[in-house]
Parts: C-alpha cells; structure tokens; sequence
C-alpha cells in the first residue's frame, strides 16, 4: 500500500502512497493534534511532527521508529482516504 | 559595502556568502527558518556556516533568524501553490531589506544559480527582484552544481551544508518557472504582505557568531 524510506537528505523518513491518491486531509484534525493547517498541507503531532501531503505522502519529522511509522502511516491513510 | 547575505543552510548559499567576503564585503546573514514545514537543522547549520566562515575571515558575523514558516502557511492558504516559491521569496527579500535597511546594509547577496531548480529561472528571478528596490547581489548565477560543490569543499561548509536535514515541504509539485509580474502581484494581494512583512521582522532573532555552534 506504501513505502518508507529515509528522506534523499536523511533528515527524517517519507512514506510515498504506491498508488495516486488524493487524501482528505481536513479529517485529521478530528483525530490529531494540529501544528499547521492549509488547504494543501497539514502539519500534525502524534509523537513527532508529521507533515501529510494532500496528494499522500507523509513526512516525520525526527523520528526513526519504523515500526511505528507504518503504524502511523496506516492510521492516516485510513483515516483521510477518499 | 556592507551586504546581508540569505544564509539558508545549503550548499549554495554559504558558498555565494564566500565569494563576496572575499571581495573585501563586510556581512551580516540572515536565515528564514521554515519550521513547521522542516526541522531544526537549517538553522543550526547556519550557525555553523557563520562560525566557519567567521573564523576564516577573522571577523565577528552575526546570524540573525526569523520565522518564516507561517508566511508558508499564509501563501498556501491564499494563494495558488504553482506561485509559491515565487511568492516565497518576495516575502524573503522584503523582510530582508527591511533588516539590510537597519543593520545599515546595501545589498542582499543570495545563493541563487539558473535553473538548478525549476524555480530559479531569469524570469522568476526577475519578478523576484521586482519586490523590492535593493540590489541584490547573485555571485553564483553563472555557476554550475560541480563548481559551486568544489568550493564548498575547499572552504569547508560543504560537510555542514550536507549534514543530514529536511529540506522545505512547501515547495510545490508543479512550480511556475516564467512567472509573470502582473500574475504574481495578483496572488499577493491574497496576502496582507505589509503586515506579513512587519510581523516577520518583529521577530528577528539575532545570534553572534561565539554562540554559533562549535
């Protein structure tokens, strides 16, 4: 459903939809604390900082748990899929 | 001659930042840090940098900060993102002037080289320019990644520069690479950009160079 890999400048992990989706990411502020919110982008906190991308991706920001970044993942994608 | 250089943690700028000290340019730099759309590394690279180059130079910089990522957030609110970098900037070089202005600067110098980013043609740089009334100094326009990386490395912030860090998450997908100036002055009035500037230089931070790393 996903990949996770370290940024191309290591500074924290990416996680890229292997499909093209589109995430409704107005939901996330039922379910997260939010840092920054914009009608592209929102920045929220579950942990560590993490920026979703309407267009999918998702970026954590100082973070390297993998495991717990699936998890994450999962929970976003789940909660914003259209 | 005394400039402010646009210090943004990457390569490229602290190279442009060399190239005019050597000229015998005296220098103040300031760093526009993009949090929450990236982390904390930036600026601490810029201290880095500012300590290198201080040391090089036997001089006193100073870095001073301000916080830029909520007028990221105040563009991708109101404005289309294709514009963004473009918009990006002009907000930069305003706040920049306004600091050059005060500190007693007559330049801004940036790192900018063509077209090594969609965003960094001469016609976006040209509408970039149009912001404000300051020269602003691109040492490194005609410089190609190869040449500019080189003498990172021979002036030792290349290894800073790269360290590992997260570049900005507000550049769009799509950036408009001509941008025309009766476009981009459309989207800015989406924006207060007066209050946006003033804000922003309100919070200027100021660093001297013994606290910068090390």
């Amino acid at each position: 459903m996903f990949a996770i890999k370290k940024c191309r400048d290591k500074g924290g992990y990416s996680v890229k939809p292997l499909k093209n989706i589109r995430l409704e990411i107005g939901r996330l502020k039922d379910e997260f604390e939010v840092v920054a919110d914009t009608p592209i982008l929102y920045v929220i906190r579950d942990e560590c900082e993490i920026i979703v991308h309407g267009y999918g991706e998702l970026v954590f920001k100082n973070f390297s748990d993998v495991k717990k970044i699936r998890e994450k993942a999962e929970k976003i994608y789940k909660l914003c899929a259209r | 001659m005394k400039a402010i250089c646009l210090l943004s943690g990457g390569i490229d700028s602290a190279v442009a930042a060399y190239l005019m000290l050597k000229q015998n340019m005296d220098m103040d730099f300031i760093h526009f840090d993009n949090r929450p759309l990236t982390d904390e590394s930036s600026l601490n690279k810029c201290k880095l940098i500012v300590r290198v180059l201080s040391e090089r130079f036997n001089k006193k910089f100073r870095l001073h900060s301000v916080e830029h990522g909520k007028n990221h957030i105040e563009i991708m609110r109101n404005c289309n993102n294709r514009y963004h970098c473009v918009l990006c900037r002009r907000v930069m070089y305003r706040v920049a002037e306004i600091t050059a202005k005060k500190l007693g600067c007559a330049y801004l110098v940036t790192g900018e080289s063509l077209a090594q980013v969609a965003s960094q043609t001469l016609e976006n740089i040209a509408v970039e320019s149009r912001a404000i009334e300051m020269q602003v100094l691109r040492p490194l326009l005609c410089y190609d990644k190869q040449e500019i990386i080189k003498l990172g490395k021979e002036i030792g912030t290349f290894d800073i520069s790269t360290m590992p860090g997260m570049c900005c998450n507000a550049v769009p997908r799509r950036p408009v690479t001509k941008a025309r100036l009766d476009l981009v002055e459309v989207e800015e009035k989406g924006l207060n950009m007066q209050e946006l500037v003033a804000k922003t230089y309100e919070g200027l931070h100021r660093e001297d160079w013994e606290n910068c790393g090390g």
